[in-house]
C-alpha cells in the first residue's frame, strides 16, 4: 500500500489539527441563523460537512480528493440556493431590463476584471449590482478577491470560485481522457480574454464578457428572452456551458473553462507572482516522470515538469507526485524544508475561503431540501 | 479648434478602449522590441490621422455629421473583423526583404500598409469620442477650422496610447506573440458579430 508523504497518519493530531476550521467554519455559517429547526439542522450538516473534508486531508494527506468532493458539491449547492432566492426576490430566473437598470443583478466576482479599467479611469461601476448592500454586493467581492487573491494568487479558482466545481466536475467524471494532449499555448487564450474583454467593456461601458460570453448563467441568471438579440445570448451561453464546461472538460479531463477561457482566471494567475502560497518541483526529488503534467487540469505545468504562472493550487500534483517533489511552499522559505508546514498553513486560508463564499450558499440549499422533505 | 485637444485628452480613455484591443493585437502578435512595436503604433496613427482628416474634410463639406449609414459602418467593422483574424494567422513580411521589383516592394511596404488601413478603417467606425468631436466641428466656421480640430483631438487622444507599445518589455516573447494571435481572433470575431448585428 502506497503510504502518503504527507499524511499525519495520527487521528489525534488530525483532529487538533482540524478544530481551528470547525470554529472557523462555525463562526462563518452563523450568520442569519434564526433558530428554527430547519436552520439549525442545515447549519450543523454544513459545519460537519467541511469539517469532515478538512480533517480527511489532513488524516489522510491528499488534498484534490476531499477538496474536489467539497468543492463541487458546494457548486452544485451554490446553484441551487442561488436561482431559489432569484425566484422568491424576482419570481424567475431572468432578468428583465427593467432590472438591470434598478442595479438588482448581483455583482460576481468574474465581472471583477471588466470594472477595474473604468473605474481606474472614469470612477464608474460599470456594472449594475448594488455597491455596498445585497447579498453580493460590488465593494464586498472586489474586498474579497483582492484580498484572497493577494494570499493564495490563483487559488482561488480552485477552493473559492462558486462556479468552478462545475467543470472540475466534470473533468472528473471519465477514467481516462479522450484527447490525451492538449497543446499548453491554450492556457494563453485566458490572457487574450482578459484582455479584450477588459478594454471592450471600458469602451461599450457594459460587462461583455458577462453580456455574451458567461457560461455559469445557465446555472445563475439569464436574459429574458424579448428578442433576437437576448435570443442569441441565450443560446451562446448554452453552448459555451456545454462546450466548455460539460464536453471538452469530459473529453480531456482538463477544467477547460477555467484553464483556458475564464478571464478571471487569467487576473487572478497575475497575483500568482506576489502571494504568499505558491507550488514548486523540488528538482533534488523529481525523477522526471511528467506524471504532474498529465494529472494538471489546469494546463499549469510545463514541460519540464515546473508550475507555471496560472497554477491554481489544486493540490493534485502534489497528491499524485510519487516521489513528492511537488510541494506547497511559502515565498521566502527554503524549499524542500518544512513542506508539510507550508501544506498546512496553506489549507487554512484557502479551506476558510471556500466555508466563507461558498457554505453559506450550501446551507441555505440543505435547508431548502429538508423544508421540501418536511 | 483647440476644443479639439482638450476633447481628445478628455474622452481619450474611451479610444484607447476601443482602438486599444486591435492595435494591442497586432503589436503583441508581431514586434518583439519596443522600438518596432511604436512603429506599428504609429503606423496605426497614421491611419487614425488620415480618417480624421478625411470626417473633418466631409463634415464641413457636406455640412452634416451624420454622413455614414448604418450599413456602410456594418460593413467597416466586417473588414477591421477579417484583417484582424488574418492578422493572427499570418505573418507580417519583414520590411528588410532583399532584392528588386514589384514583388519586393510590396512585401517592404505590406506591414506599413496593413496596420495604417486598420487604422484607418477603425477609425471610421462611428464611436462615442468621434461623435463628440464631429458634433463639436459641426459649429467650425471654415474647413481648416474643422480639419484643425480633429487635428489637435488626434493628438489629445493618441496620448492614451503611448504606452500601449511597452507590453513589448514582457519577457516572455512567444507568450505574448501567442497571447497577441489569440486576441486578435477574438477581436476579430466580435467585429465580424458586431456588423452582422448592425445589419
Amino acid at each position: 500500500m502506497k503510504t502518503n508523504l504527507y499524511s499525519t497518519g495520527n487521528k489525534l493530531r488530525s483532529i487538533l489539527l482540524s478544530l481551528p476550521m470547525v470554529l472557523i467554519c462555525m463562526l462563518m455559517l452563523s450568520r442569519g441563523l434564526t433558530g428554527q429547526l430547519t436552520d439549525t439542522i442545515s447549519y450543523v450538516a454544513t459545519v460537519i460537512f467541511y469539517s469532515f473534508f478538512f480533517f480527511m486531508m489532513l488524516y489522510k494527506g491528499s488534498i484534490d480528493k476531499w477538496r474536489a468532493i467539497a468543492f463541487v458539491t458546494s457548486a452544485i449547492f451554490f446553484a441551487i440556493s442561488f436561482m431559489h432566492n432569484l425566484i422568491d426576490l424576482r419570481g424567475s430566473v431572468t432578468y428583465s431590463d427593467e432590472e438591470v437598470m434598478s442595479c438588482e443583478i448581483p455583482f460576481c466576482h468574474i465581472v471583477t476584471t471588466m470594472v477595474l479599467i473604468p473605474m481606474a479611469i472614469k470612477q464608474t461601476i460599470i456594472f449594475p449590482g448594488s455597491i455596498e448592500s445585497g447579498f453580493a454586493s460590488i465593494s464586498s467581492m472586489l474586498v474579497i478577491v483582492f484580498g484572497s487573491s493577494i494570499i493564495l494568487g490563483r487559488g482561488f479558482c480552485s477552493w473559492g470560485c462558486f462556479y468552478g466545481g462545475w467543470d472540475d466536475g466534470f473533468s472528473r467524471l471519465t477514467r481516462k481522457p479522450f484527447i490525451k494532449r492538449v497543446n499548453l499555448a491554450y492556457r494563453w487564450f485566458a490572457f487574450a480574454m482578459l484582455i479584450v474583454m477588459a478594454l471592450w467593456s471600458a469602451s461599450t461601458m457594459m460587462p461583455e464578457y458577462c453580456s455574451w460570453l458567461c457560461p455559469f448563467k445557465l446555472v445563475t441568471e439569464r436574459d429574458e428572452i424579448v428578442d433576437t438579440e437576448t435570443l442569441l445570448k441565450n443560446i451562446v451561453m448554452i453552448i459555451m456551458f456545454l462546450g466548455l464546461v460539460v464536453v471538452l472538460p469530459l473529453l480531456t479531463k482538463k477544467r477547460i473553462q477555467c484553464a483556458t477561457f475564464c478571464p478571471m482566471g487569467a487576473f487572478e494567475s497575475l497575483f500568482n507572482k506576489i502571494s504568499i502560497f505558491h507550488v514548486v518541483n523540488n528538482e533534488s526529488k523529481c525523477i522526471k516522470c511528467g506524471k504532474c503534467q498529465n494529472v494538471c487540469p489546469m494546463l499549469a505545468i510545463s514541460k519540464d515538469n515546473k508550475p507555471l504562472i496560472n497554477c491554481a493550487k489544486c493540490g493534485r500534483c502534489v497528491d499524485e507526485c510519487p516521489t513528492g517533489a511537488m510541494q506547497y511552499h511559502i515565498k521566502g522559505t527554503p524549499i524542500g524544508k518544512r513542506f508539510t508546514v507550508a501544506r498546512i498553513l496553506f489549507l487554512y486560508p484557502a479551506y476558510s475561503l471556500m466555508v466563507t463564499l461558498i457554505g453559506g450558499s450550501m446551507m441555505d440549499a440543505i435547508n431548502l431540501i429538508f423544508k421540501s422533505l418536511i | 479648434m483647440f476644443e479639439g485637444l482638450f476633447i481628445g485628452l478628455s474622452v481619450g480613455a474611451s479610444c484607447l478602449a476601443s482602438c486599444g484591443p486591435l492595435i494591442m493585437s497586432v503589436i503583441m502578435k508581431n514586434s518583439s522590441t519596443t522600438t518596432k512595436s511604436y512603429g506599428y503604433l504609429g503606423k496605426f496613427m497614421c491611419g487614425r490621422l488620415i480618417a480624421y482628416i478625411i470626417i473633418a474634410f466631409l463634415i464641413s463639406l457636406l455640412c452634416q455629421h451624420e454622413f455614414i449609414s448604418k450599413e456602410f459602418l456594418a460593413v467597416l467593422m466586417m473588414i477591421v473583423g477579417f484583417m484582424m483574424i488574418a492578422n493572427a494567422f499570418f505573418k507580417m513580411p519583414s520590411y528588410c526583404v532583399k532584392g528588386n521589383g514589384f514583388k519586393t516592394w510590396v512585401r517592404k511596404h505590406f506591414s506599413w500598409a496593413y496596420v495604417s488601413v486598420l487604422g484607418f478603417v477603425s477609425t471610421l467606425n462611428v464611436c462615442p469620442p468621434i461623435i463628440a468631436v464631429t458634433t463639436t466641428t459641426a459649429y467650425s466656421s471654415s474647413m481648416f477650422e474643422s480639419i484643425a480640430t480633429f487635428a489637435f483631438f488626434f493628438i489629445g487622444s493618441s496620448v492614451y496610447m503611448l504606452p500601449l507599445p511597452l507590453v513589448s518589455l514582457v519577457a516572455d516573447k512567444e507568450a505574448l506573440k501567442t497571447i497577441g494571435k489569440f486576441s486578435s481572433i477574438i477581436v476579430g470575431v466580435v467585429f465580424i458579430i458586431k456588423a452582422i448585428l448592425t445589419f
